[in-house]
């Protein structure tokens, strides 16, 4: 709570330092004094920073208002322009998040299996792909080239769902190669402790050692930035968005930004403030739900 | 659907028939859109299916029609008392007619003032209707509606950024001003909207009181404060008025029936239009995308768009292909007036870049030597410098004055003929040889005061843009015509963010470039930038041009708030301006007058003209661009009336071929108009 508050308190601070041309639409410089002074008032920006503040904090804490747009769509409730948005972002990301965990986990897995094989070298070629080129020339590949070899369309069509499907690869691919690479490591940080040894000459197959203890061991450092990455997903990506074309948030914050659009700015920081904080406890609480030696509560006793 | 079209090309046969007897003009005759132009689209060209289909890749930002200053959305949703034809003049619309007069009124001083009266005649039986198309109750578009419309727009609480406009109506300003002060509790009695000089005389008549006669003043109707406000329906909603397509009311030729924020908006065409005769597009379908401007060429050539824009880079391949070069012409040259500024308020930190020291000493000195002016006003190469925006046909684009050609005429002259302007307009303006005379001249000048060469001039350019390249070849061809060693252009990179406020009105360059639109049908729209209250080059701050005096000084104008907080007085430029801006019945004396203040703005050569760059380039549309309504200012071109659907895009040599015919067809319409002594 206090680091919202301190984060939204900043930004609405560094927001009001911005040269204020950008209120007067592109009357700029035919607009008289007498008019400009008047927005600018209006806007309420020659009272103190206080009262500005204050005024903020009111009406958000007392009447949960985010206030208006005031450039990207003058009048419209900030609430009202980020929600529908937020909802393709979060649909798109959402699907693409378990695509990465199926195949990128299963991949970790077999990977670190059969370490040193043939299937190995070729995840590992994968991972080094992905990580080594830049995203840009893999996407737009996959848009011009994929979607003429596989007869797809190009672009993203609302009622059309065969095209939500290379905005969804293109989503993966980075996550399917960096779960997959976390979870072959910490699998085989995990087989070469002694209790795994152990479980082995007790007699257990080693698929059994690999699901019920390797596995599981080896989740519980990845369980903790799940709920903050499906969370944030609803931010949408800048890049693959606007390629296909997608109605999402991808970009909405630096447009804000850009056009000075202050209440929609304000809005979306306290959004993403919350997403972190919020994704950071149920993080933990995951974290809690796969190890059990974790705990929240404080245990006396035992060292 | 096939009925209507038999319908359509019976029309536009018989049309043809009459047309073709008292033709003057070239062409076949065929005319459906375009009010009889030659160069209207011909009936065997005609789409079987006339709907326009867009893209856009920025959502709507202002629905609300009383609130914009530029949005151009609901151009084809609202009618205004006023609209233009395919030629650029002014005819009736909203009003069916109108006369204006001269009246005494009292003014706050409580001196006598000559003011004028337009009332304009409505049109009647015209009804208000929902998205949908059903109609809002019982309520007709009345005069009461224009009267809505300047209450709101005068009301400090709505922040309207309009609301200058206005303040040249009788008691509007001061309206304003008693409002703000109301609200902030400095008086206790609301003031009478009555004061105003906005009222309706009776249900159909619109009576507008101005402060002086202005004779430009049919063409400020076409701006959003000239537009009717159902006030029933306002009250209504409240807050929620003009937010989305369902909370607008329509009395135009299309409806917007659907939006979906992001996705698309489909407009239809308004069967209870006044003027559906004249309204051949049937629906317009405008699609969301992020890359439109990308994606724009191959959806045209998929045949998913109606007008692509060609980019620069790729008009090459477009001239290359046979089967794609018939499908692009240029641009028709847009409005907005370029030009090089020499800036006479440096700002920018005397900091040192690749060497060279920036110093707003030796700018000032340099920017004051008028030879030093002239040396970069002959010198510039105007052609290579629009070439960066279109290689082709630069010649095109080219001005020698700040009013582009096709703005306004007088005695059957465009302004830019004017013998007041032949020095600068009868030659190119870049004589190398005449340049380094100047040079010569001003190296001697400058010598003499301690000036150091060579003077380094700090020009800013925006780097994602065509600027990056212009300011390259600007600032090399000049260096390289006129020695590195007189001057030495520093470059540096803004972005487009904020970028005018950062750079040319905060004065923080030493030669730059800049633009202009106009506001109005009138010369002296072109006088604004660089007259005291404006942020373009600061000239009233060179030695000797004006006198400086405080806020106290009841003649004192401030520079320009925010960036120059400084008054003056004298500065001969704006007296110019006032002298001809007070001619306001003879319009030849009016423009010449005009063109007298254009020509000693060049002659002090504190702005170079360079082009029309904004209209540069190659397009691809299905839409015929001599049919639109025509006008340098406010949305008539953004307004479908008249146009249809062509069954191929206009190529370049039809283009080509048109051009001359409707600039002969506009010349002829206005001396006509001018001979008659109508307001056009």
């Amino acid at each position: 709570m206090i680091t919202m508050f301190l984060v939204l308190s900043i930004v609405f601070m560094l927001m009001r330092l911005l040269p204020t041309d950008t209120y007067f639409g592109g009357r700029s410089d035919s607009m008289s004094d007498t008019v400009k002074e008047n927005i600018l008032k209006q806007l309420g920006l020659f009272d103190p920073w206080y009262v500005q503040l204050g005024n903020f904090w009111k009406k958000l804490l007392l009447h949960g208002d985010l206030g208006e747009s005031i450039v990207i769509q003058q009048g419209a409730k900030c609430v009202d322009l980020i929600i529908p948005k937020a909802k393709w972002s979060f649909q798109f990301g959402a699907i693409a998040m378990i695509f990465q965990m199926l195949i990128g986990y299963s991949m970790g897995v077999m990977m670190a299996r059969w370490k040193g094989r043939f299937f190995d070298s070729l995840g590992n070629l994968y991972i080094l792909l992905i990580n080594a080129l830049p995203a840009a020339v893999y996407f737009l590949f996959i848009q011009i080239y994929v979607s003429k070899a596989l007869g797809l369309p190009m672009l993203f069509e609302r009622y059309n769902p065969v095209s939500r499907i290379l905005p969804i690869l293109c989503l993966s691919l980075g996550g399917i190669a960096s779960n997959a690479m976390w979870m072959r490591r910490y699998m085989v940080d995990q087989m070469n402790l002694d209790y795994i040894r152990l479980a082995r000459a007790k007699g257990m197959t080693s698929s059994q050692v690999a699901f019920r203890h390797v596995m599981r061991n080896a989740f519980i450092p990845m369980a903790q930035s799940l709920p903050t990455t499906l969370l944030f997903t609803i931010s949408g990506s800048l890049y693959v968005e606007s390629l296909f074309s997608i109605p999402g948030m991808g970009g909405l914050l630096i447009t804000s930004i850009q056009r000075q659009d202050n209440t929609m700015v304000q809005a979306m920081v306290l959004l993403y403030s919350a997403i972190s904080v919020i994704g950071l406890l149920l993080g933990d609480i995951m974290m809690m739900i796969c190890d059990p030696r974790i705990s929240l509560t404080k245990k006396g006793g035992s060292r | 659907m096939k009925k209507w079209i038999a319908l359509l090309l019976a029309f536009a046969m018989m049309s043809a028939v009459f047309a073709g007897c008292g033709k003057t003009g070239g062409g076949t005759g065929n005319v459906i859109g375009g009010q009889g132009s030659a160069a209207a689209t011909s009936a065997e060209n005609i789409n079987e299916k006339q709907v326009v289909k867009l893209l856009y890749h920025s959502e709507i930002s202002d629905w609300n029609p009383l609130h914009p200053s530029s949005a151009s959305t609901w151009a084809n949703w609202i009618d205004s008392l006023v609209e233009y034809d395919n030629f650029g003049l002014c005819q009736p619309c909203l009003a069916e007619s109108w006369t204006k007069e001269s009246f005494v009124y009292i003014d706050e001083k409580g001196d006598e003032k000559e003011g004028q009266r337009w009332i304009f005649k409505l049109r009647e039986g015209i009804r208000w209707q929902n998205y949908d198309g059903s109609f809002y109750g019982e309520e007709e578009v009345i005069a009461e509606d224009w009267v809505t419309t300047a209450k709101w727009i005068l009301n400090p609480a709505n922040g309207a950024r309009t609301a200058d406009l206005l303040f040249d109506f009788i008691g509007a300003e001061k309206y304003f001003k008693d409002m703000q002060q109301f609200e902030d509790g400095v008086i206790d009695t609301e003031p009478d909207f009555a004061t105003v000089g906005m009222k309706a005389v009776s249900k159909y008549e619109l009576s507008m009181e101005l402060t002086k006669a202005c004779p430009y003043f049919l063409s400020r109707l076409t701006y959003n404060w000239g537009y009717p406000t159902c006030a029933k329906f306002l009250e209504e909603q409240g807050d929620r008025f003009g937010t989305n397509n369902k909370t607008i009311l329509y009395c135009g030729a299309f409806l917007c029936k659907e939006w979906e924020q992001n996705s698309y908006y489909i407009e239809e065409r308004n069967p209870e239009y006044w003027d559906i005769e004249d309204i051949h597009v049937e629906r317009i379908e405008n699609l969301y995308n992020a890359e439109a401007n990308t994606l724009a060429p191959q959806a045209l050539l998929r045949g998913d768009v109606t007008y692509a824009d060609i980019p620069t880079t790729q008009i090459d391949e477009w001239l290359r292909d046979p089967e794609k070069a018939k499908l692009i012409r240029p641009n028709r040259p847009g409005s907005y007036s370029y030009f090089y500024l020499i800036n006479c308020m440096p700002t920018y930190d005397e900091k040192k870049i690749d060497g060279y020291q920036l110093s707003h000493a030796q700018w000032i000195a340099a920017a004051n030597n008028l030879n030093f002016r002239k040396s970069l006003f002959w010198g510039l190469d105007r052609i290579r410098a629009i070439s960066c925006y279109d290689p082709y046909t630069p010649e095109t684009y080219e001005l020698r004055t700040i009013t582009p050609e096709n703005f306004c005429a007088a005695d059957g002259k465009d302004f830019t003929d004017f013998d007041e302007l032949k020095e600068f307009t009868e030659q190119s303006q870049y004589q190398v040889e005449k340049a380094c005379e100047y040079r010569d001249k001003a190296i001697e000048e400058l010598t003499a005061q301690g000036v150091t060469f060579p003077i380094v001039a700090y020009m800013p350019y925006m780097t994602d843009s065509s600027q990056v390249e212009l300011a390259q070849v600007v600032s090399q061809q000049i260096e390289n015509d006129l020695g590195s060693d007189y001057i030495k252009f520093v470059l540096e990179g803004y972005p487009s963010t904020d970028y005018l406020a950062i750079t040319r009105r905060a004065g923080n360059y030493s030669f730059m470039m800049s633009y202009w639109g106009p506001d109005y049908a009138d010369p002296e729209t072109w006088t604004d930038p660089f007259n005291l209250g404006q942020a373009y080059n600061y000239w009233w701050h060179l030695d000797g041009m004006a006198t400086q005096t405080d806020e106290n000084d009841p003649d004192g104008r401030k520079g320009r708030r925010e960036y120059d907080e400084t008054y003056w007085k004298n500065f001969p430029y704006s007296d110019m301006v006032r002298e001809a801006s007070a001619e306001v019945n003879d319009l030849s004396k009016r423009y010449h007058a005009f063109a007298k203040v254009e020509a000693y703005l060049l002659d002090n050569a504190v702005v170079m003209p360079l082009g029309t760059l904004g209209g540069c380039g190659y397009l691809s549309s299905y839409m015929n661009p001599f049919e639109s309504q025509f006008a340098p200012f406010g949305m008539s071109e953004d307004r479908y009336k008249y146009q249809v659907v062509m069954k191929t895009p206009m190529d370049t040599e039809t283009y080509l071929e048109k051009l001359p015919i409707w600039e002969a067809e506009r010349a002829d319409r206005i001396a006509k108009a001018q001979a008659e002594g109508r307001d056009y």
